[in-house]
């Protein structure tokens, strides 16, 4: 099962896509489905839900901000 | 075929760039809106321009990166930004129109000081910016080269004033990018600097740059679909998404990577020393009677940017002589009236010949011998 990082725009999630891979995380940029708790269009990066716990450590310890997780699995 | 128009465009362009843009058109359909395979190569190869960029001036975030249409562009998006927030703001007096004539039609709000100058005098220009900053100015532009003549301005003595004082700096890059080494973390007073892609980055036309070093100066001038907070009305307020609406010129951007890539493989030292090389082939001119000069008296203050006037004959018709030959050159006033005013050559205007890194020194040499025989027929007439 995967889960979503949803970001603000394009280039942040393609800049936390690229810290990921770099990391050893597999890490695809994707459309996250609009819902009632994302009425935007955003971009989100996909990874596997067992990655999820490195993934945060990583973009806390990056200083990364401006992101979320999408509430469901993808 | 002989090109010295640099300052205008860059010319030829490394054949990466060609490729790079035939690469975009057959594999790439838009980026930033939908994310099927053909948007999502056309999204990564403007990423990485980003990055690449980000790498050559020193900016840590690749979102700092702002795609403008061209310098002017990006000129516009800096001014307009600071005009909706300072009341006087501070140029210098060799600045393009590009710069001028925003500031001109913001005449209504903004009081545009013009700095005391000439040229090759740097103290004077900086005396003047004190002055300037006594008297109140809130903002300040500089272009960082000349295009008329090749002038370096004091762009670390001006970012030594302006910083302590917390006075926002825009640099006008157009000249410079790709020529002189320029690491926005050395100059900690600016706010924005803007640059065409097509010139000294050796990409191709329709493209440019503005980083925003200050994240919060640039505001949005035009507004429009991002790809992201489609169901906001406001625009995003985020780079790049916040400067950056329609569709991007993607296969531009492509070759502006290809650009950017291959002046860091060559190195900006290695272009500059060529273009230098390249100006001091026309020394000998400088010799001559009847001829007008403009070289900097100071080694290392002028780029690969030399104008020139003929006494008995007007710049366009040198211009065009010259053309017959197969010598690219541009004449009249260079879209810089206030470089002519302060340089007292508004009357004549100037022939400015402008090297980049595919010209070469037997290009220069067949140069000023058609020059020295123009002059011969013009002494004769």
């Amino acid at each position: 099962m995967h889960r979503m990082i949803v970001c603000r725009s394009q280039t942040d999630a393609m800049n936390i896509a690229k810290l990921l891979t770099s990391r050893g995380i597999t890490a695809i940029l994707a459309r996250p489905p609009r819902s009632a708790n994302l009425r935007s269009c955003a971009w989100g990066v996909r990874i596997a839900e067992a990655d999820m716990v490195q993934a945060e450590n990583i973009l806390n310890a990056q200083g990364f901000k401006n992101w979320k997780w999408m509430e469901n699995q993808v | 075929m002989i090109y010295f128009d640099n300052a205008a465009s860059s010319f030829p362009k490394p054949p990466s760039v060609t490729a790079a843009m035939r690469f975009a058109l057959g594999h790439t359909s838009g980026a930033g809106r939908s994310s099927h395979a053909l948007a999502m190569t056309g999204a990564e190869l403007m990423f990485q321009t980003r990055c690449e960029a980000a790498q050559l001036f020193g900016v840590s975030d690749p979102s700092r990166i702002v795609f403008t249409h061209n310098a002017t562009h990006a000129l516009n998006i800096a001014l307009r930004s600071a005009g909706s927030r300072f009341r006087r703001i501070a140029i210098s007096p060799f600045e393009h129109n590009s710069v001028f004539r925003p500031l001109h039609a913001m005449r209504r709000q903004v009081r545009t000081t013009i700095l005391d100058g000439e040229l090759w005098n740097d103290e004077r220009l900086l005396s003047s910016a004190e002055r300037a900053l006594k008297s109140g100015a809130e903002c300040f532009v500089l272009t960082h080269v000349s295009n008329v003549f090749g002038a370096v301005q004091p762009l670390a003595e001006l970012d030594a004033l302006l910083a302590p004082r917390g006075i926002p700096l825009i640099l006008d890059a157009s000249q410079s990018a790709g020529v002189l080494e320029l690491d926005v973390r050395n100059y900690s007073s600016l706010a924005a600097v803007c640059m065409p892609g097509h010139k000294g980055l050796y990409g191709p036309t329709g493209t440019g740059i503005l980083i925003c070093c200050d994240e919060q100066f640039c505001r949005s001038v035009l507004q429009g679909g991002t790809g992201g907070d489609s169901a906001e009305a406001d625009m995003p307020d985020y780079l790049p998404d916040r400067l950056e609406s329609g569709t991007a010129n993607v296969c531009g951007i492509a070759g502006l990577r290809a650009g950017i890539r291959f002046v860091r493989s060559v190195g900006t030292e290695s272009i500059r020393r060529k273009e230098c090389a390249l100006l001091q082939c026309f020394r000998p001119l400088a010799e001559l009677d009847g001829v007008e000069c403009f070289f900097a008296p100071i080694p290392g203050r002028q780029t690969g940017v030399l104008s020139l006037r003929l006494n008995d004959l007007p710049a366009e018709q040198a211009a065009a002589q010259l053309a017959e030959y197969g010598i690219c050159v541009r004449a009249g006033l260079h879209c810089a009236p206030l470089a002519h005013r302060t340089a007292h050559t508004f009357e004549s205007g100037t022939v400015r010949f402008s090297f980049g890194w595919f010209q070469t020194e037997g290009q220069a040499e067949a140069a000023v011998r058609v020059l020295k025989s123009m002059l011969k027929s013009t002494k004769k007439e």
